[in-house]
């Protein structure tokens, strides 16, 4: 019954042709493209390492002012970010406006489509979801075998990194987003996950938000084993402010000398980059099994 | 107390000397300064008489409000000479003009709840005796509370001593910075228009009030008003402003003339004698009244 | 009417209060701590127990390092906050005044602002960063509303609050400009900082703050009797021997100074120094030498009481402790605003 229902819908030739071309985005719209964008948009700095790692490098037409990787991305047309300049986005006359869920000022997207602007929103909930929308991506702008082979890769070097710490005992970590006040990723945060992945207990794990000013008390009382500072070119913390941590002299994390750097960019971006991050997340987690699999590699 | 009184007015005032002397006055704000406009107060000179009461009055802005800044060391003295008991201001400090001039300010709002007794207390502070230890508290003396509370008796405020100010009717709360004044003992009482916001009754009230004190306790009165009756009634003397300059000074009977009148105000008044002081009384014209 | 027997009575039971209040919230916190090592702790705090602190439990290190110098700093900045608020209301005759009104905490927080642009760190020039970095910028506002608001060697009142909302405007702008260029990461930080927050000073920070406060507090309380005077108007007052411009010029430069470092420490908390000042006033009338001693104290109370809950309702997480602050306090001013209009405008 079942089967003949689809057979009879797959077999009608004007659904086949809609079926191929249509997608539908994280905000449940559906939109369809007649033929690969050629002109996009990228109002995410994750996106665009997407776009130029399936390839499509050329066809982005614009990005975001905190677009600098890969390097040819810097040479591409600024169009701001959380609130992007609708004029100079309109002036580069794109078919395809690739935007992220978060950050993004709500009514942006509002204007574009009353623009007539195809607006294709990608929510980051998850690693995987990361690797579905280079496919997704790729199979719009007309580069699915090329994203396909980027996707299976991550996917694949993910895996490892996860066989390799199995079996490791899990690490208490806090990672510091702003020390004053003291902000840190909580539940529901994509770090959060990729502290887990990477064999990490989230000392926030009880905090209700995703970004919660953590008590410093609760820090001390959780004794993080590792702590992790995201550095970066326009973000993270600094030395100094790595410094003062010493001052808590009992903390498993400054008695074993285990503070760390990770570039914020890898962690922060969920993008083609995220297996890098989760590397060396891992690494910092759990020398030990990263480094002895690494020599046996 | 009558002797006494004198004779601390003697010890404040040099023989041969007047409660104030005006020399030869000029003023004008530092604001037109440069731009050639006219002084505000132009070679103003008399004196006031030890318990005197003399009425300042004139048109709007010939200066009125000025002159009795000046006199009580608000405004800086342009160019002459202004003496309280015989000592240029300029050479007396604030806190010493403060324990001889007191000022009853046009109109008094406070904002915050302050009571009658506390702010009558206020005027004892010219002659406060602070302790750098105490950092102000238990400052009053005995004499200081005597004084605020003799201050509210002759007043009429001691029933309102625990009322806040900013509940007081207009006549009440003029009454209470007549206390605060007083609370100071000064030699010398400037009030400026204490009439001006007053009911008639209240008027009635606040000028006998003014009368009597100057009488019970020798001081010297200088009032501003723009109530020409008023200086009549109640001044020993007037002195009449136009332009900054002095036009007339004298005793009512002498200033307050319809041809005088006409001179300073360029209008025509109708003046006849008061049924029961037989003092000049002004009353506004028929001119197109209604009848 | 103020009897040196009602101000000992008064002090002394608010002081009685405040002691009782600190106590208890040290007992409250992300974690639970038993109050004998309240105790414990507090004794291993005196010096000469320094190699003891090398053997501190946890729970010790919390209380001693964390939860005492911030429940103290959140002490001292609610009483200097409240101090500041009652002396520019007199100052200003305004009951609506608050410490943030003459644009010196904007200053700061634009200090704030510059020192996380550019992400110098916790330290600079050995000092800590953040309260350096705001404390500059509270003097140069200071600087600043004195050129805009002086005219010919005087300091009318108006242009002063004119002189001090336009900077005000001004440097929020500049803060709004900053936030907007920065990478959204990092303006987040701000933004929380802005928020107005308190952090669990070092001991030699909470010292200097500490000094810093109580001297500035005990020349604002030699000057109360002048706030008396003040509020009967300036004319009045030097009609009574005040010399109000140099009054007006100290009091100015005193509030400021501490409203500087209160911001350099803790952000914008807002509504303490407006509201306490009113609920105090109601309660023991106008009297500045009371009042002001006062207003301090229950500042104080008020906002390590605030922070208490900021650090505890949403445990292990923390909220801003202005938004408890406004919470508890905006209620209570629109209760004043409606029901005692008669007596406070």
């Amino acid at each position: 019954m079942k089967r003949r229902q689809q057979g009879i819908l797959t077999g009608m030739p004007f659904m086949t042709h809609v079926s191929a071309r249509a997608y539908v985005d994280d905000a449940g719209r559906r939109m369809y493209f007649a033929k690969p964008p050629a002109r996009i948009v990228s109002l995410a700095p994750s996106i665009t390492e997407m776009l130029f790692a399936m390839e499509a490098g050329e066809q982005l037409v614009g990005v975001t002012d905190f677009c600098d990787y890969p390097p040819e991305a810097l040479k591409k047309p600024k169009v701001g970010y959380s609130n992007p300049n609708l004029e100079s986005l309109v002036a580069l006359q794109p078919d395809l406006v690739v935007a992220p869920n978060d950050f993004l000022k709500p009514d942006v997207i509002v204007r574009l489509e009353q623009l007539n602007i195809p607006v294709f929103i990608l929510a980051d909930k998850n690693v995987e979801g990361i690797f579905v929308h280079i496919q997704t991506l790729g199979r719009i702008v007309g580069r699915s075998p090329k994203a396909d082979t980027v996707a299976m890769q991550l996917r694949q070097q993910v895996a490892a990194i996860q066989r390799r710490i199995q079996g490791t005992t899990p690490v208490r970590v806090l990672y510091v987003l702003n020390s004053q006040p003291l902000i840190t990723v909580g539940p529901g945060s994509f770090i959060d996950q990729l502290i887990g992945m990477a064999g990490g207990i989230n000392i926030a794990a009880k905090s209700a938000a995703p970004y919660p000013r953590l008590s410093l008390e609760a820090v001390l009382q959780e004794d993080p084993e590792v702590l992790v500072f995201p550095v970066g070119k326009a973000e993270g913390i600094s030395e100094s402010e790595q410094q003062a941590w010493l001052q808590w002299s009992t903390m498993t994390a400054v008695k074993q000398g285990r503070l760390h750097q990770i570039s914020a960019d890898w962690l922060n971006r969920p993008g083609p980059r995220i297996a890098q991050g989760l590397e060396s997340l891992a690494v910092i987690l759990h020398p030990d099994s990263i480094t002895s699999s690494q020599v046996g590699r | 107390m009558t002797t006494e009184t004198t004779e601390a007015m003697r010890s404040w005032l040099p023989v041969g000397c007047h409660a104030v002397e005006v020399e030869s006055l000029s003023f004008r704000y530092r604001t037109t300064e440069g731009q050639g406009r006219m002084w505000t107060l132009d070679h103003l000179s008399f004196h006031v008489d030890a318990g005197e009461i003399l009425g300042i009055v004139g048109p709007n802005g010939s200066g009125k409000s000025s002159l009795l800044k000046i006199l009580s060391g608000l405004l800086p003295a342009g160019e002459g000479d202004v003496r309280l008991g015989g000592i240029s201001l300029g050479k007396r400090s604030q806190t010493d003009i403060a324990r001889v001039v007191a000022v009853v300010p046009q109109e008094y709002t406070q904002v915050f709840p302050f009571t009658v007794a506390e702010t009558v207390l206020m005027g004892r502070f010219p002659h406060r005796t602070s302790r750098w230890w105490s950092m102000g508290i238990g400052d009053e003396t005995a004499n200081d509370l005597a004084c605020a509370h003799q201050s509210m008796v002759d007043t009429d405020v001691l029933s309102l001593a625990d009322r806040l100010v900013s509940d007081l009717s207009g006549g009440e709360r003029q009454r209470v910075m007549i206390a605060r004044a007083l609370a100071q003992e000064p030699k010398i009482l400037l009030l400026d228009e204490p009439t001006a916001f007053l009911d008639i009754n209240h008027q009635i009230d606040i000028c006998s009030l003014v009368a009597r004190l100057g009488t019970e306790r020798e001081l010297t009165v200088v009032l501003v008003s723009h109530d020409l009756n008023v200086a009549s009634q109640y001044c020993d003397r007037v002195l009449m402003l136009k332009e900054g300059g002095l036009c007339r000074i004298g005793s009512p009977e002498e200033t307050i003339r319809p041809d005088v009148l006409r001179m300073v105000y360029g209008c025509d008044v109708v003046v006849d004698a008061h049924p029961q002081t037989g003092r000049p009384r002004v009353t506004m014209p028929m001119g197109f009244a209604r009848k | 009417m103020l009897t040196v027997h009602r101000w000992v009575a008064v002090i002394g039971g608010l002081l009685l209060a405040c002691v009782a209040v600190l106590v208890l919230c040290l007992q409250f916190g992300a974690t639970s701590v038993d109050i004998r090592s309240v105790a414990t702790a507090i004794m291993h705090m005196f010096p000469g127990d320094l190699a003891a602190s090398t053997r501190l439990e946890t729970s010790e290190i919390i209380m001693v390092q964390i939860r005492f110098p911030r429940v103290l700093m959140g002490f001292l900045v609610g009483a200097s906050l409240a101090a500041v608020g009652v002396t520019l209301q007199a100052l200003l005759r305004n009951p609506l005044a608050d410490p943030y009104v003459l644009g010196v905490s904007s200053g700061s927080a634009l200090g704030v602002s510059l020192a996380i642009l550019f992400g110098i760190g916790s330290t600079f020039l050995l000092l800590p960063a953040l309260p350096l970095f705001g404390f500059a910028g509270g003097l140069l506002a200071l600087l600043l509303i004195y050129r805009l608001a002086q005219s010919k060697g005087r300091l009318p009142i108006h242009s002063l609050l004119l002189a001090g909302v336009i900077l005000n405007a001004v440097l929020t702008a500049f803060i709004m400009f900053i936030t907007s260029i920065m990478e959204p990461n990092r303006s987040a930080g701000l933004m929380a900082w802005l928020m107005g927050s308190l952090t669990a000073p070092g001991y030699p920070a909470l010292a200097v703050f500490a000094v810093y406060a109580v001297l500035v507090l005990a020349v604002l309380m030699r000057k109360a009797q002048l706030l008396n005077v003040l509020t009967l108007g300036e004319e009045t007052a030097r009609s009574l021997g005040v010399e109000t411009e140099g009054v007006k010029k100290q009091l100015f430069a005193l509030t400021a100074l501490l409203t500087g470092a209160i911001v350099s420490v803790s952000g914008m908390i807002g509504f303490v120094g407006m509201v306490v000042p009113h609920a105090v006033r109601l309660l023991i009338g106008s009297d500045h030498r009371l009042l002001l001693p006062a207003s301090a104290l229950v500042g104080g109370m008020f906002l390590a009481l605030a922070d208490t809950m900021a650090r505890t309702v949403l445990a292990p997480a923390e909220i801003p402790v202005g938004i408890v602050t406004a919470l508890a306090g905006g209620p209570f001013f629109l209760y004043l605003l409606l029901w005692r209009k008669d007596r406070m405008f």
